[in-house]
């Protein structure tokens, strides 16, 4: 069987690394779409599922920094062999161009808020004043947040908030596309923020490859 | 996975947003997945645990977990 890692546009050379199991990366194009796969004998075994799947990520990753744009595609998708490849991929050509221009010099940045720790009362207060002054506090904290995700939505090219899995509390989880040329003013507005706001813990991680928006609309 | 030093808040969060991404998201190809539900499930309950526990960590200067 063949395990595809990704669709790629304008692929210079493969990465040097191996793919799933020790075996080679191959390329295969239809039309300006290059598919970047490896043979295996069988799928990942629930033992190796997660260093499989880590591995897939890793290939994935290689692979944007040298294409002009690529369509991650899902771990443990599978076809036959080549002849269904190019099947597969001869049946969605258009669409494969219409993504790559969508993510092309993009990579996505996801984005997660969520409360430090519960704030220690420094005086005695009564119930209400506890239960005002944590509902107030409440409200600041989701205006902040909103501001957040905007500020970052608008150097964005598209914003995803489907959701990953979630932490306890969380206020925000998002995934961002963002031009390269604007990671680094991304990274600054989320310092920033997170600087001003010592009781949110907020974790920014990427760049990804931009596995959130690839997928086709149901 | 070395138990000496627990590993930073950002390099777990770092583990499960890879995670989410390759197991759960890309370009669907036909649908017909070769991995078994009730191992991407396992993969997941562990991720989730993860995530609850560093959710309760208060992040020190450098990311670390303070305590």
């Amino acid at each position: 069987m063949i395990h595809v890692y990704a669709f790629a546009e304008e692929l210079d050379e493969l990465p040097e690394s191996a793919g799933l199991d020790g075996a080679p990366l191959e390329r295969r194009s239809v039309d300006g779409v290059t598919a970047v796969f490896s043979r295996r004998a069988a799928p990942s075994s629930q033992e190796s599922l997660r260093d499989d799947a880590l591995a897939h990520g890793a290939v994935v990753d290689a692979l944007m920094e040298r294409a002009t744009a690529v369509l991650p595609v899902r771990f443990g998708e599978v076809v036959a062999d080549e002849a269904a490849l190019d099947a597969s991929v001869e049946a969605r050509v258009a669409t494969f161009r219409r993504a790559f221009e969508d993510v092309r010099d993009c990579v996505e940045l996801a984005l997660r808020v969520w409360a430090a720790a519960a704030p220690e009362a420094e005086t005695p207060v009564t119930g209400a004043d506890y239960l005002g002054a944590r509902a107030a506090e409440e409200s600041q904290r989701r205006a902040a947040v909103d501001s957040l995700d905007r500020d970052v939505s608008s150097l964005a090219r598209a914003v995803s908030l489907r959701g990953g899995t979630a932490a306890p509390g969380e206020l925000l989880g998002a995934a961002y596309l963002v031009p390269r040329r604007r990671l680094d003013d991304a990274r600054r507005v989320v310092q920033a923020f997170a600087d001003a706001h010592e009781g949110l813990t907020v974790v920014f991680t990427g760049p990804w490859p931009p596995f959130s928006f690839v997928e086709e609309p149901a | 996975m070395s138990t000496v030093e627990a590993p930073s808040l950002r390099e777990q969060v770092t583990l499960i947003d890879l995670v989410d991404r390759v197991l759960n998201k890309g370009v669907v190809l036909t649908g017909d997945l070769t991995l078994a539900v009730a191992d991407v499930d396992l993969v997941y309950v562990g991720l989730r645990v993860l995530l609850a526990s560093v959710a309760t960590l208060e992040p020190g200067p450098e990311g670390a977990p303070a305590t």
